[in-house]
């Protein structure tokens, strides 16, 4: 050990303040070295001499004097008000975060991610709003429909032309919006487009299956009313058996919706339709009207799996007179 | 009072010793400042969490709560600032604004260290600043005044059974203690800080570093140049 260190570390062993490992070591030091010994004694000098000069204890007088002058000047201290309640929390939260900033740093990361999942949850299982239409038109890209009048000016070349222009446009929304319902109606009249029709039809029929909003109108406006339609006239057999699907709830409380299942059971050219309309029949053979087409069906049909398919449900109904 | 002031000069006897065995007596922990037993340590515990409970209401606007921590703690404060500044009157200024100062910034606290370091750093910083403002005015408190601006022989405090016993020898005492004071005062405002705390007021060195805004290495330097410079000063007195 360099005599340097060990005069420090006397001075650090006199204070308590050495450390248990550096022990051994100064005290072989001391035994060897004459002016670290020497440093060590005149430490003990110091400490000795110093000892004149003790810690004076306050006088009693002078303890009661300083405590009665600090009680007068705390009392002229107005009570912390919210502000400076609200200032400390502000303190002392800026406080902690300096004494944790990895702490701190996680709780913001977890609240943010907290927050997004959360937002991100209430968005995918929020209730599904209409959501707001978005229309788009572009009325310079129209063609002219037709021509709907002709004013021509006096005593001049000018020339008033009032027409019509087809503007094509789209619309966005949700199946339950009116908008799009009343659009997909029209949808399901395109003669000229099978695919227009049949998505229609199938959109619209699935909507009726989940019991969206395909109420009985009595306008012969609605939903219903236009699958009915369908079912009866559509050329396609995928439109008309989407249709009929769309309409198998309403079987057993609404009898038009009967008849016109009934009506595809009898005239319907596609034995598929046919064989459709006997299985959604089949619960209401209490109805006199279905059991005398069944009948009809079950020995004038075309097709012999529809006649025996109407004949079996006919078996079914053997206690229904 | 000085803290291990037994175990000190049981230390401190001189030539009564052979060298080898004032060596071992050097180097053993335990003197002043050294290892605490488990009473006083299971003791500064309980105190410390009655300290923190005092705190809490004190920041909920206990003001009661805040009396029952001055009570504490004022006796203390009152003695380190006396013992440094060497008068009363600047001694009670301290008490007062340390304690104003921590019950304005109680809400501040936040229970990282105890009680009593925190108000000590204040304290410490207030005698500091005081000593600093003396420096500059080239002051020199040789003597002591009370709170009525009369002197004040601070020695008259001490209780020595032997004083009136023999008077040469109180007589003697006193000019020693005055060298003492003379010597203090030609260490630096932190110098004197420093070795206050740890001669007089037995803190650790780590407790001391954490108060004067340091690392404990600093402080552990700075004591070793006051104690040096101290004993240049005691010597040269001593000598004339």
């Amino acid at each position: 050990m360099k005599c340097e260190i060990a005069q420090q570390n006397v001075v650090m062993a006199v204070y308590g303040e050495l450390p248990d490992e550096l022990g051994g070591s100064l005290e072989r030091h001391l035994e060897e070295c004459e002016e670290c010994s020497r440093e060590l004694n005149a430490m003990r000098a110091l400490d000795e001499y110093l000892a004149l000069n003790p810690v004076v204890e306050p006088s009693p007088s002078l303890l009661a004097q300083s405590r009665m002058r600090l009680d007068d000047a705390l009392d002229l201290i107005p009570p912390h008000g919210f502000l400076t309640r609200l200032r400390s929390n502000f303190y002392g939260w800026v406080g902690h975060m300096q004494s944790a900033p990895a702490l701190m740093t996680l709780l913001v990361g977890t609240g943010f991610l907290a927050g997004n999942f959360t937002y991100r949850y209430q968005v995918a299982h929020a209730p599904a709003e209409a959501p707001g239409v978005v229309t788009m038109s572009n009325s310079t890209q129209g063609s002219i429909a037709n021509v709907t009048g002709i004013v021509p000016t006096p005593n001049s070349e000018i020339v008033q032309v009032k027409y019509n222009r087809i503007v094509p446009e789209t619309m966005e929304g949700s199946l339950d919006s009116k908008e799009i319902r009343q659009l997909l109606m029209v949808g399901m009249t395109q003669e000229a487009n099978t695919d227009v029709r049949a998505t229609s039809v199938k959109m619209l029929s699935n909507e009726c299956r989940v019991g969206h909003a395909c109420v009985e109108e009595t306008d012969g406006k609605g939903v219903r009313n236009a699958l009915l339609v369908s079912l009866r006239y559509d050329k396609d057999d995928a439109v008309r058996m989407n249709a009929l699907h769309g309409l198998e709830p309403y079987v057993g409380q609404d009898r038009r919706v009967r008849d016109a299942l009934l009506e595809a059971l009898l005239h319907d050219k596609s034995a598929s339709v046919r064989t459709a309309a006997i299985s959604l029949l089949t619960p209401v053979q209490s109805d006199s009207s279905v059991r005398q087409v069944l009948r009809t069906v079950s020995t004038q049909d075309d097709n012999p799996y529809i006649r025996t398919a109407s004949f079996q449900a006919l078996q079914d109904t053997a206690g229904i007179q | 009072m000085r803290r291990g002031s037994v175990a000190g000069a049981s230390l401190l006897r001189i030539g009564v010793e052979s060298l080898p065995a004032m060596a071992k007596a050097a180097t053993q922990t335990g003197t002043r400042g050294g290892k605490l037993t488990q009473a006083q340590i299971d003791a500064r515990a309980q105190q410390r969490i009655e300290d923190d409970d005092l705190i809490r209401e004190a920041q909920a606007g206990e003001r009661t709560a805040f009396d029952a921590l001055v009570r504490r703690y004022d006796q203390s404060v009152l003695r380190l600032a006396l013992h440094m500044l060497g008068n009363e009157q600047d001694a009670q200024d301290v008490h007062q604004e340390a304690f104003i100062k921590a019950y304005r910034h109680l809400a501040n606290f936040r229970f990282e260290c105890s009680f009593y370091t925190w108000l000590y750093r204040i304290v410490t910083n207030l005698c500091l600043d005081q000593l600093r403002r003396r420096k500059s005015r080239r002051e020199d408190p040789a003597t002591v005044l009370d709170a009525n601006g009369g002197e004040m022989d601070l020695m008259a405090n001490i209780s020595d059974e032997r004083a009136m016993a023999n008077p040469a020898r109180e007589l003697e005492r006193k000019v020693m203690a005055e060298q003492i004071g003379c010597a203090l005062d030609k260490l630096t405002p932190r110098e004197r800080t420093v070795f206050e705390l740890k001669h007089y007021q037995g803190l650790k060195l780590r407790t001391i570093g954490e108060m004067l805004s340091t690392t404990e290495e600093t402080a552990k330097n700075t004591l070793f140049r006051a104690t040096r410079k101290l004993r240049e000063q005691l010597k040269t007195a001593r000598s004339s």
